[in-house]
């Protein structure tokens, strides 16, 4: 059963590896693949790699580990809310992240604080989301959704506020955070290996998520604690979250679609559904991205929006086909 | 193996609705639960299983059953329930894996012992060729099969069944009953039910649940009369000889 469909898996991977060559080949200046070749095994000429490695490979791969982030949490999201509608976003996570955000900006903090700031916001959303429920102690999915929902809204409102109050200047780098914005970037390296280890660890309850799938109760019938487990996850969705929100601002679209894609065109058994709806968000980010750079050159377009043009033609087309 | 409650107070939604059962359950009898919407079957059910809250005793195999872990309590009661909710379509095949849970290890995943029991088991209930199939695409009545066939996979030594033969047509019906009275010398099986000719066939001992929260429990052959059936669904009926009721209208 999941040999025949793990093989979309290597497929996936070779995608990835491709859909991040594709990225850093293109641009403004377009690399051959001899000249790649060459500074990758680091025997490039110092033009080329300073293109390669101080701008191209830095948002290749921070658009690959942003899309893999969001399309698992995005994933967990939706069984633990038991809700198809919902993504990463939707418990005020990013809200969260972007309040502290537009107020660093707002009060002209740049760079490497963003990402601190977006990443203490979220943790402070999921927090707060965890007070709230754990006071009534009930860990319905209505009520985290309402909880989360509601929250949402005032932080969204919180940063119309701050929209209001600043300046243009500064109202136009929050826009573009708002928007999704992976012009600057750094290497992903710690985001890396939050990613690998989020993988490893959401891939260790893929059974159980299996089983959460169809219920609660029911989960509970085959054995599976599910109060304990709820909690792990809903952290480690809110870990995964705030670092893709951290390193790229709020990127939409990708936590929701690519596991319902994923879901509808292999597998929903989450074994194959978690690294493979993290390679598919990986790589449909990271195209999305190059055709931003690319497509109206030298403007670059806000990489949620292009993502949007392809992905939901895309997706209605999938849904069309499978209803037939 | 036994399954026994002491003093047992069931609640839903925090209001009390039925006290003082006190049942010992062992394999070898089929205990049947009668009773009209809303008096408590279902919410028995769940709570033998350990799923709800609860006041006073529940003993399996002489212990608490508060004190066991869940994928241990799994392995000894499994529950079909009466109505399913899935929200991403797995097939059937899966759907049907997923009762090897309570036994597998942490990282294991299907060996082929589990491979040969989920086989044999859909092919019981005749959904083999269908085991590729989309869950969301079968019918009601094949739903419920499969429900019960993972259950089956799951292997517990006690069966709780909630309206086991809900949606089900009669072939399956007597086929699901018979399987189940099969079962019954080794495995303690509970199973709750509106269906009263179901009862008067398979089961051996009857737990009544009124409405007004009283219940009575005793052998078929002492509960299941004109009489009770009468006062429990609040309709006169009588006793077609030499078996079967029927309700007069």
């Amino acid at each position: 059963m999941i040999t025949a469909k793990s093989r979309w898996l290597i497929i996936l991977i070779l995608l990835g590896l491709a859909s991040i060559y594709l990225s850093v080949a293109n641009g403004s200046i377009i690399i051959d693949s001899y000249e790649l070749f060459r500074s990758v095994m680091g025997r490039g000429t110092p033009f080329y790699d300073e293109i390669i490695w101080n701008i191209r490979m830095p948002r290749a791969l921070s658009a690959f580990v942003t899309g893999a982030l969001l399309s698992i949490s995005g994933a967990i999201t939706q069984v633990l809310l038991k809700n198809p509608l919902a993504d990463p976003y939707i418990l005020g996570i990013s809200g969260g992240a972007g309040v502290v955000s537009l107020l660093l900006i707002l009060f002209g903090f740049s760079g490497i604080w963003l990402n601190i700031g977006a990443w203490a916001g979220s943790l402070m959303a999921i927090l707060l989301i965890f007070s709230l429920i754990q006071h009534k102690n009930a860990w319905s999915s209505e009520q985290v959704l309402l909880t989360g929902v509601a929250l949402a809204s005032g932080f969204s409102a919180i940063m119309s506020f701050i929209l209001v109050i600043s300046d243009d200047h500064a109202t136009h780098s929050m826009l573009y955070w708002l928007m999704g914005d992976l012009s600057d970037t750094h290497l992903p390296f710690y985001e890396g290996i939050i990613l690998f280890i989020g993988l490893m660890i959401s891939f260790g309850f893929s059974k159980e998520l299996n089983l959460l799938k169809h219920g609660t109760l029911y989960a509970e019938s085959l054995g599976v604690s599910t109060k304990k487990i709820y909690r792990k996850l809903y952290l480690l969705c809110a870990l995964l979250t705030s670092t893709a929100v951290g390193l790229a601002g709020c990127i939409g679209f990708v936590g929701l679609i690519i596991p319902h894609l994923f879901r509808r065109m292999i597998s929903a058994n989450h074994r194959l559904l978690l690294p493979g709806a993290a390679l598919m968000g990986g790589i449909f980010t990271t195209l999305a991205d190059t055709l931003s750079r690319i497509l109206f050159a030298p403007l670059e377009l806000p990489v949620g929006m292009t993502m949007a043009f392809i992905g939901i033609p895309l997706f209605l087309f999938l849904l069309q086909k499978n209803r037939a | 193996m036994s399954l026994s409650t002491n003093n047992l107070k069931i609640y839903r939604n925090h209001k009390l609705l039925c006290e003082n059962i006190n049942l010992h359950l062992l394999p070898g009898k089929i205990l049947g639960i009668l009773g009209p919407n809303g008096c408590g079957k279902t919410t028995l059910l769940q709570t033998l299983a350990g799923l709800l809250p609860y006041q006073g005793e529940i003993y399996l195999n002489q212990q608490l059953l508060s004190s066991s872990p869940s994928k241990t309590r799994a392995k000894h009661i499994g529950i079909l329930f009466q109505h399913s909710t899935s929200f991403f379509s797995d097939t059937v095949f899966e759907f049907c894996s997923q009762g090897r849970y309570p036994h597998n290890h942490y990282f294991s995943y299907l060996d082929p012992i589990d491979q040969k029991i989920i086989h044999d088991i859909l092919s019981v209930m005749d959904l083999l060729e269908m085991k590729n199939k989309k869950v969301d695409s079968l019918s009601g009545g094949e739903k419920k099969r499969l429900e019960i066939a993972t259950l089956l996979v799951q292997d517990p030594q006690i069966f709780l069944l909630d309206e086991p033969t809900n949606h089900v047509d009669l072939y399956y019906q007597i086929k699901i009953a018979k399987y189940f009275q099969h079962l019954q010398s080794h495995k303690i099986i509970v199973i709750a039910t509106h269906d009263i000719f179901f009862a008067e066939q398979y089961c051996d001992e009857i737990l009544m649940l009124f409405r007004n929260g009283e219940h009575l429990f005793g052998t078929k052959s002492e509960v299941l009369t004109a009489e009770n059936l009468s006062l429990l669904y609040q309709h006169p009926m009588i006793k077609l000889h030499p078996r079967g009721f029927l309700p007069l209208y």
